[in-house]
């Protein structure tokens, strides 16, 4: 390794001649760059995801009593827990994953990778076969959707829970579905060993991803399925 | 190369097994006292978004490694979190607190809006009452948008574009086609 050869990561064993882009003084500079990155990402999507939880807020504060009674009719509280135990557990697997890229062991990434691929795609059948069609069929749907008549209220309140519900819950899910095809992606390129303990920045920012999808499901559980 | 090796860190697995034994454990915690115990006034809520934030806490430092990461990654969640608590507490500071200066409640809300078609010299037009939107009657088995269909078809012309295009123009034929599948769409209500 005479000069900086960008060609060397797509050889067979990539991680082995792993070398950083040539702007970087070097490996450790360039990781820790790209992880600040995806941190200030997070950041944004912490800020975005508040503004679901501030309407929550301000609606529950408003109508405290509907608040309560439409979480108990409308949501089901063991569907909400089993998705938070898949998404915990998920989030487990990828952190396996790193460890598999960390140790140099691919089919540890690779079956870890598939494990909390499953889980995601546990979530998003559960959470649209068990919920959102059900509510679909019944017009249990936000704002001007909503089909009056059997909420628990007998007020018209419902379409307001149901409205941060449905926003909340379906942007979680889209991070779910993104997060599927990126762990897919990740899949693909553990099986061309292209991650080792010297690269394995993708995989790592990935798994970030995937924990942050995790925390903002940890919060919404509760705060729509149980209180 | 070898001494870029040492410092490079792996994942200890002990903490990792740790956290999502704590995971589980608080979610089951959370799911009983919501479920099984009952706390007054606003308790149940405080204390599920305690036993989150927790959970939250925990992902961070050890699934998403700040606790062994360079501190500026926290820096930048903390900074986040600022974020986050000032733009909803202070909204709640500012919803809790209207009714100490004005008798300012949350009004019934009504499907569609609070204001109302009236009849004004011979015409129909939308009294806002301080409202917004026109006020259908949602009956149970109707949306507000089936509500609002329904209310089209009666009148025939108070959406004012349509209006507009009843004049003359030939285009209105398709202005027309919409109607009986609309129509058609209203039917199921209960009456």
């Amino acid at each position: 390794m005479t000069s900086v050869s960008v060609e060397t990561t797509n050889t067979a064993e990539p991680h082995e001649t792993y070398v950083h882009q040539h702007h970087w003084r070097n490996a450790d500079d360039e990781k820790d760059a790209a992880k600040l990155g995806m941190w200030l990402f997070l950041g944004t999507e912490a800020l975005m995801f508040s503004g679901f939880f501030c309407a929550y807020a301000v609606f529950r504060m408003l109508y405290p009593d509907t608040w309560k009674q439409a979480s108990d009719y409308y949501l089901d509280w063991r569907i909400g827990g089993f998705n938070t135990l898949v998404l915990v557990i998920s989030s487990f697997t990828i952190v396996q994953a790193i460890r598999g890229a960390q140790l140099n062991k691919k089919m540890m990434i690779f079956w870890n990778l598939l494990a909390t691929n499953i889980c995601a795609l546990t979530f998003l059948v559960v959470k649209i076969g068990w919920e959102y069609i059900p509510k679909i069929r019944a017009g249990e749907l936000p704002g001007a959707f909503f089909t009056y008549g059997h909420g628990p209220t007998g007020t018209t309140h419902d379409h307001l829970f149901l409205g941060i519900y449905w926003v909340a819950t379906a942007t979680h899910g889209l991070h779910v579905l993104i997060g599927v095809f990126v762990i897919g992606w990740c899949m693909i390129r553990t099986m061309k060993g292209q991650f080792g303990p010297k690269n394995y920045m993708f995989l790592e920012n990935t798994g970030l991803y995937w924990h942050i999808v995790d925390v903002i499901w940890i919060f919404l559980f509760p705060m729509l399925y149980l209180v | 190369m070898s001494e870029h090796d040492n410092h490079h860190h792996v994942t200890p697995l002990g903490p990792m097994v740790f956290t999502l034994v704590s995971l589980v454990v608080l979610t089951v915690v959370t799911v009983l006292t919501a479920k099984f115990v009952p706390l007054p006034g606003s308790g149940n809520l405080i204390l599920a978004l305690v036993i989150a934030s927790i959970k939250g806490t925990f992902v961070a430092a050890f699934f998403m490694h700040l606790l062994y990461d360079k501190a500026v990654n926290t820096i930048v969640v903390m900074s986040s979190m600022f974020g986050v608590v000032l733009f909803i507490a202070l909204t709640m500071v500012d919803i809790g607190t209207r009714k100490l200066h004005e008798p300012l409640e949350a009004g019934e809300i009504v499907a569609g809006g609070g204001a109302q078609w009236v009849e004004r010299d011979g015409k129909q037009v939308v009294d806002y009452k301080g409202s917004y939107g026109p006020s259908y009657d949602a009956a149970p088995g109707k949306s507000v948008l089936d509500a609002a269909r329904e209310a089209s078809d009666a009148t025939g012309e108070h959406a004012p574009d349509a209006d507009e295009h009843n004049a003359e123009t030939p285009a209105n034929d398709a202005a027309h086609a919409n109607t009986p599948a609309t129509t058609e769409h209203a039917e199921p209500a209960p009456h």
